[in-house]
């Protein structure tokens, strides 16, 4: 688990991370890349990178949520923010 | 003999740990997973996610088209699939099952989750060639590679499309499976064409085959007044494909030590039968064998034309008679 | 080509064994909840689905199988071939099942045990034997369109002079990977089983069985068997997009359809929208599959579209699965035997989105003839017509 004390998020880890799930090089998920235009994520790939994200940082996502994982840069933003939120 | 339910084999594509080659693959011997290097195999891009069985699929249907001439002609809605398989998404269900016994729903992979539905299996082949006339998936025991070849066939005579894969694909047992160690691994997809009476077979034709499927119920064949019964369903299925009853051919024979097997056996004459293969857990080695017979048949004895037989305890029956193109020494 | 004719129907629902029992439900419409499910591995936060009455089930290796003897069972009666008598001709059988036998490994694994050596989709060769049927056997899994598979497979066999006599259809039983892959995939409604309502969420499994005898024309002719109706051609179509998504376009649903009403011929005549007395949708409840097949429909039907009734069978039994093609098909004869469309089961409120005629009152059959739609995951479509037994 990479949930740290100070609810920061790793963003090269993150990177890489998205790249193992979608089975792409690293190089290819640019900061604002977008996930499904850019990237080719369906549905069913989209829901695989938030189970996969909620296990590793150990969050929940909820449904409203979802739209913010479209790119590395929202990902990160949404991810910190959940950690940060937590007591 | 009429054309009817001839088909025309165009292109063939073998991938087990045995080896790509027809004439020596072997889909059993249960090997280690890591035979089958996805990466290499197929490339990147979400390829891991499909389970081992469309994996082999897909690498198997690239083999086939490679050099199949006029592919490109046929419009993607007169392509088709039609793919046997027993146990291509057992394990994959088994260790499902096993998660929400031991844990729960949550720690289900959506990525791999649609593939409970067996025919899943063949969605990205489709995606990948452009099939859109249909996809069938067959899952009779043992056969239902054979039987993919009887009903793409079919469908070609029905003008459901002008050309079909053909496939047969399976995966390893999951450890705890009683028959494990029977296991099948790879897939084998043949490229079907329509043959036109009185027509030279379509450019690039590997060979031709009729399947016929059939049926001797388990219960029929240990009562003894079922006997005769049983015996004329047999003789009935070898003259539908080959057009008589005691066809001067060899014979080989896939199937388990079964009394639906000793019926086939009594039926087709022992001595008339010039090899029985071990049949596994399931439907890749009968089509295998097709496939070996189309592409390497002997040359030492008559065209190379051949009947295969594959019989199954459960009471399901296949035949495939075969003719593989002479070559230009023999023709 | 020839005439395919269905002699006789057989099907088990929640609503009991028999399809006296089904016509009775599809005329009451009632707003069945699901049964909790008893497993006590029972995935989800909702372990619902609609379940079969099992005590009059006869017994056999596993419950898909069950249920499957005992519609063929009814069907063969129904037909004049009851079980125990030689057909007239070889009988061939195809099923469709998405999970055969799954359950019945499932149950032994929960209790400890492991599944035995018995192949999974083993219930088409159970009812062979069961019948000592010695036509051809056929175990077609295309997931929720596999008995619309298997019943197109059988028609095929008769049209090119293969077979006279096929008992087709389809049967689905409970299974926990089944019910949980669903759920996973967002794909399950925490209410009910509400197709083309506004605030579906998703589908319920049912378990089903439903069995037709089809015969040549000729066949049933000779035997002074009296066709309860005719199955027209079946259309055909495969999305080759994405494992569980139609394919937002409609277009191998549209051609599958069009297959089926014979608008894909060279005249470009076939059956136009005017000329349908009712629809049976796959409407499974899915938000993506309801709307695409609603404009999917509106692009068939053309101006016709508000004026031909969809039956929106799922709502009373829940989506069955393999079974579900066949018991659509089983449906559509009874409603042509009583010249009736029954009322649909109330939605709470039809999606706007979805603009198709789902009438809540029961209203005559104007026109004797429906379409059956049956799609499934990898985008596996078909469509069949089912006709009065007169030939048009």
């Amino acid at each position: 688990m990479t949930e740290n004390s100070t609810g920061l998020v790793d963003k090269e880890d993150l990177r890489e991370t998205l790249a193992e799930i979608l089975d792409i090089d690293s190089e290819e998920i640019t900061d604002d890349a977008n996930f499904v235009d850019d990237l080719g994520v369906d549905s069913l790939m989209a829901l695989e990178i938030t189970v996969r994200l909620e296990k590793k940082y150990g969050v929940r996502m909820q449904e409203n949520e979802l739209v913010e994982v479209t790119s590395l840069n929202k990902t990160c933003r949404l991810l910190t923010e959940k950690l940060g939120g937590q007591p | 003999m009429n054309s009817a339910g001839w088909v025309a084999v165009t292109g063939v594509g073998v991938v087990t740990p045995g080896g790509d080659d027809p004439s020596t693959a072997r889909p059993g011997d249960p090997a280690p997973s890591s035979w089958f290097d996805t990466s290499s195999r197929l490339g990147r891009r979400g390829y891991r996610y499909l389970p081992p069985a469309a994996q082999y699929l897909l690498a198997a249907a690239r083999r086939a088209v490679e050099d199949v001439v006029g592919l490109a002609d046929v419009p993607a809605a007169r392509r088709a699939a039609a793919v046997g398989s027993n146990n291509g998404a057992a394990t994959l269900l088994a260790g499902m099952d096993h998660t929400l016994i031991e844990q729960d729903v949550e720690q289900l992979s959506p990525a791999t989750a649609p593939f409970f539905a067996v025919n899943v299996l063949a969605s990205r082949l489709c995606a990948e060639h452009g099939l859109k006339g249909f996809s069938l998936t067959l899952t009779s025991p043992l056969v239902a590679g054979l039987e993919a070849v009887e009903v793409g066939g079919r469908a070609l005579a029905a003008g459901r499309a002008d050309m079909v894969l053909a496939a047969a694909t399976e995966d390893r047992l999951s450890d705890d499976a009683p028959r494990v160690g029977q296991s099948e691994q790879g897939a084998v997809v043949l490229v079907l064409r329509q043959v036109a009476a009185g027509r030279a077979a379509p450019p690039g034709t590997v060979g031709g085959c009729r399947v016929r499927t059939a049926f001797v119920p388990p219960g029929l064949v240990h009562d003894p007044a079922g006997a005769r019964q049983v015996g004329r369903r047999i003789t009935a299925l070898i003259r539908a494909v080959t057009g008589t009853e005691r066809p001067d051919l060899p014979v080989h024979l896939v199937t388990d030590e079964s009394a639906v097997a000793g019926a086939v056996m009594t039926a087709l004459g022992p001595d008339s039968v010039s090899s029985v293969q071990p049949s596994g857990a399931g439907c890749v080695t009968p089509l295998l064998r097709l496939a070996r017979e189309l592409c390497d048949p002997p040359r030492d004895d008559g065209d190379g034309r051949s009947l295969l037989v594959a019989a199954d305890e459960g009471g399901n029956l296949a035949a495939a008679y075969v003719r593989p193109v002479r070559t230009p020494s023999t023709s | 080509m020839r005439d395919v004719v269905i002699t006789g129907v057989g099907a088990v629902t929640c609503h009991g064994v028999g399809s006296a029992a089904l016509w009775q439900a599809m005329c009451q419409a009632p707003v069945r909840l699901p049964d909790r499910l008893p497993d006590p591995y029972a995935p989800g936060r909702r372990p619902y689905m609609y379940l079969a009455p099992t005590e009059s089930l006869p017994a056999a290796p596993g419950a898909a199988s069950r249920l499957a003897v005992a519609a063929a069972t009814e069907a063969l009666d129904n037909a004049g071939l009851p079980v125990g008598t030689r057909p007239p001709a070889p009988l061939n059988v195809v099923v469709g099942t998405c999970m055969g036998e799954t359950g019945r490994e499932e149950q032994t694994r929960a209790a400890g045990g492991t599944p035995g050596p018995e192949p999974t989709f083993s219930v088409a060769a159970h009812l062979g034997d069961r019948l000592r049927a010695t036509g051809a056997n056929t175990s077609v899994s295309n997931a929720c369109s596999a008995s619309g598979y298997a019943l197109g497979i059988a028609a095929d066999m008769i049209r090119v002079g293969e077979a006279d006599l096929v008992l087709a259809g389809g049967a689905d039983a409970y299974s926990r990977v089944a019910v949980g892959c669903f759920d996973r995939m967002r794909a399950a409604d925490p209410v009910r089983c509400r197709p083309f309502d506004r605030h579906r969420r998703g589908t319920v499994f049912g378990e089903g069985a439903a069995m037709l005898v089809l015969e040549s024309a000729e066949h049933a002719a000779a035997r002074d068997a009296v066709p309860l109706a005719r199955l027209g051609q079946s259309g055909w179509s495969c999305d080759a997009y994405h494992p569980t998504a139609p394919e937002p376009s409609a277009e191998q649903i549209v051609r599958a359809m069009r297959q089926a009403l014979g608008q894909d011929t060279a005249d470009g005549a076939g059956v136009t929208g005017g000329r349908l007395g009712c629809v049976i949708p796959h409407g499974t409840g899915t938000q993506l599959n309801d709307v695409v097949e609603s404009q999917a429909l509106r692009q068939v039907l053309g101006a016709a579209t508000l004026d031909v009734p969809l039956y929106s069978l799922k709502a009373l039994v829940g989506h069955t699965g393999g079974a579900a093609a066949a018991l659509a098909a089983v449906a559509a004869t009874l409603i042509l035997r009583h010249g009736t469309v029954p009322p649909n089961v109330p939605l709470d409120s039809q999606d706007p989105e979805c603009k198709v005629f789902l009438p809540h009152t029961s209203s005559p059959l104007a026109t004797r003839r429906l379409l059956v739609n049956a799609y499934a995951f990898g985008g596996n479509n078909t469509s069949f017509l089912i006709e009065s037994g007169a030939a048009a």
